[in-house]
């Protein structure tokens, strides 16, 4: 089969070549996926560049974490899913830029069959990871205001969504004019230029002073700490992403700003497991399980239907110029979701 | 009136003076309290340091609250004369409760919750108001959850340990040796593991049938705080009240996010007064039911309290001490 390998760390569209590689067979707890779609996320460059924490890996390898396809293998425990459309995290949150690829049933969960190729592929990551945050961690309401960093961005503009469906007040940050726009289309009651503006004083403008109930923070670093001087009194900072770099996350913070702000940092992580309370015992690590997964994913898939939300696709490509949209995205040119087409 | 003054930064045996000081007037909006009791927590140690953030500049009379009796109002102050309270005092401004007298806002005094007596009273409010905005408002502690409380030995600690277990939690008490674990299950603590035997994540995830620990009440900081996150179950929330071990917890977000928890931040100073009303009457109404107990161990009479302070400094008191007249 055909796939994009990492040769070495480095820039995407330096090091990423197209190779001839053996087909990955599925173990038990796995499926074995036909890419039909691949979507690029800011974790594939963090691999590429060599500084993905989460799941260390040596070149060359197969990056890609995000894949639409259709189950055609599965080992012991996935063979329900043979035949089903599906979208999944590829095991080790690699090996998705490729033909085909094997992913862990618990981050594998079924699409409709009639929905577009690029807008089933966009789905998946930014709408769990937002509703993870949003609707599950922060418990959103209709009173709360929300500030969403990096509003433009995949998870940024599915969050905007959710916040809005929820009946929230949603004040976005972005970078440019356009972005700002996309934001206010979204469902964004205020946009902030971060380029431009100081966003903790527009922030705080935006509302009376008292800052926002939630913020959904993809971004980390300078922008985090930068943040919790526009939380409100018993709001709830969700960190979702560092965008910025995980290199400033070394450091760590210290409760003080924390809490005489009487707020709270609520991490979020997007990852799902058959056992949760096994998986803790290995990792230390509190995984929701693959059934709390489901639900959500139906509830997602719910409200896409009744048109309260709906896929962002910023961008398609053919699978030959991959290298290309990933060097893109990693330079902020993109909006929205990158889809890979495998044709 | 005589009081114990701090004029520069040091051991508390080493700076406080005991002083013949000019009796506070109150200014608008504060009355004067003749102090009956006054609570010893481990803040008034970091004033007489220096270290604490609330410290006023210049010399002052430490002592964050106390109870007694009103001896004289400011303008437009509608308290009778002799009223009984429960208060913080204007420490910020160099009038504590270490002392004959001290003056307050008005809005910082309530009555003093029947059942507990004048001595006990004093070091009520200060570790119970803490522990139930940690507890109730800011961690949204439910029945049957695993808390866990670190320094729970403390004046701090021991008030969460108790109203965690008045509020139905399974408490767990993190303490530094067997007598301080004997201690808090004394109080109510359903377990007392003392961190000094070593792996204390894994215990409390033994403890909690792998599960994890729902909530951590922290008013210590340091190690040890970062150790027990570690132990945090999904949803968990970590609550950073203070740093008595003088350093704070390093978090690492990374953490936050791969474990699915929280820091939660719990500050008493930003409350209002009908917010802190509503407080004072379910605090009010637990201790009348007999579901929290008061928590006071030590009684200290007035000349010993530099003594009394530099033991807390040392690290050498179980519970909770007072200072009585």
């Amino acid at each position: 089969m055909r796939a994009w390998l990492a040769q070495e760390f480095g820039a995407p569209t330096d090091v990423l070549r197209l190779d001839e590689v053996d087909v990955p067979e599925p173990g038990p707890g796995e499926v074995q996926i036909t890419v039909e779609a691949i979507t690029i996320n800011f974790n594939d460059i963090d691999g590429i560049r060599g500084r993905y924490r989460t799941v260390p890996i040596e070149p060359p390898y197969i990056p890609g974490m995000e894949v639409l396809g259709r189950v055609r293998a599965a080992g012991e425990g996935g063979e329900g899913m043979i035949g089903t459309r599906v979208c999944a995290i590829p095991a080790g949150a690699f090996g998705g830029y490729a033909e085909i690829a094997v992913a862990p049933v618990a981050m594998t969960f079924a699409m409709p069959d009639e929905m577009d190729t690029a807008a089933a592929a966009s789905v998946y990551m930014p709408f769990h990871v937002s509703s993870l945050a949003l609707y599950e961690r922060a418990r959103l309401s209709a009173d709360d205001t929300v500030l969403v960093h990096a509003a433009a961005g995949g998870a940024g503009s599915a969050a905007v969504q959710l916040a809005c469906a929820r009946g929230a007040r949603v004040i976005a940050t972005a970078g440019g004019p356009e972005k700002l726009r996309f934001a206010t289309e979204l469902g964004a009651d205020v946009a902030i230029d971060y380029r431009n503006d100081d966003f903790v004083a527009r922030v705080l403008d935006a509302t009376g002073g008292r800052g926002v109930d939630v913020a959904f923070d993809t971004v980390g670093g300078a922008t985090t700490l930068q943040t919790f001087r526009c939380m409100a009194f018993g709001g709830r900072h969700l960190l979702v992403g560092f965008a910025s770099g995980i290199e400033a996350e070394d450091e760590g913070i210290v409760p003080r700003p924390v809490l005489f702000g009487n707020f709270s940092l609520f991490g979020v992580c997007h990852a799902y497991t058959e056992d949760a309370l096994e998986f803790k015992r290995a990792t230390g690590m509190n995984f929701p399980s693959h059934a709390d997964g489901v639900r959500l994913h139906e509830d997602i898939l719910a409200m896409i239907a009744a048109g309260a939300i709906r896929p962002i696709v910023g961008s398609t490509s053919s699978f030959s110029a991959l290298p290309e949209i990933v060097g893109a995205m990693e330079s902020r040119a993109t909006m929205g979701r990158n889809v890979v087409i495998v044709d | 009136m005589r009081a114990w003054r701090v004029d520069r930064p040091g051991e508390p045996s080493e700076v406080l003076r005991l002083v013949d000081a000019p009796v506070p007037e109150p200014g608008p909006g504060q009355i004067r309290v003749r102090v009956t009791a006054a609570g010893i927590g481990l803040p008034d140690v970091l004033m007489c340091r220096h270290t604490y953030p609330l410290t006023p500049p210049g010399s002052f009379i430490p002592g964050q609250e106390g109870t007694g009796v009103v001896s004289a109002v400011g303008p437009d102050v509608d308290v009778a004369l002799g009223t009984k309270v429960m208060s913080t005092t204007s420490f910020m401004e160099g009038s504590g409760s270490f002392a004959e007298e001290y003056v307050t806002p008005a809005q910082a005094s309530f009555t003093v919750p029947s059942g507990l007596g004048d001595v006990d009273a004093a070091g009520f409010w200060i570790p119970n108001l803490t522990a139930w905005i940690g507890l109730v408002d800011r961690a949204r502690l439910e029945p049957g959850e695993w808390l866990a409380v670190i320094g729970a030995a403390g004046g701090s600690g021991i008030a969460a340990v108790q109203l965690g277990r008045a509020l139905g939690a399974r408490v767990v008490a993190v303490v530094s040796d067997e007598a301080r674990a004997e201690y808090c299950r004394h109080m109510g603590a359903d377990e007392g593991l003392n961190y000094r035997d070593g792996d204390l994540a894994g215990r409390l995830r033994q403890m909690t049938d792998g599960h994890g620990v729902d909530a951590v009440y922290d008013p210590v900081g340091g190690p040890v705080a970062e150790e027990v996150a570690t132990a945090l179950a999904r949803h968990g929330r970590l609550l950073a009240v203070g740093f008595a071990s003088g350093s704070w917890a390093r978090i690492k977000t990374i953490n936050l996010v791969v474990t699915n928890t929280s820091l939660v931040g719990v500050y008493a100073g930003d409350y209002r007064r009908d917010e802190l009303d509503a407080i004072h009457a379910e605090l009010s109404n637990l201790v009348s039911s007999g579901r929290l107990q008061n928590a006071v161990t030590t009684r200290v009479p007035f000349d010993d309290l530099p003594s009394a302070l530099q033991r807390l400094a040392d690290r050498s008191v179980i519970g909770k001490m007072v200072m009585v007249w």
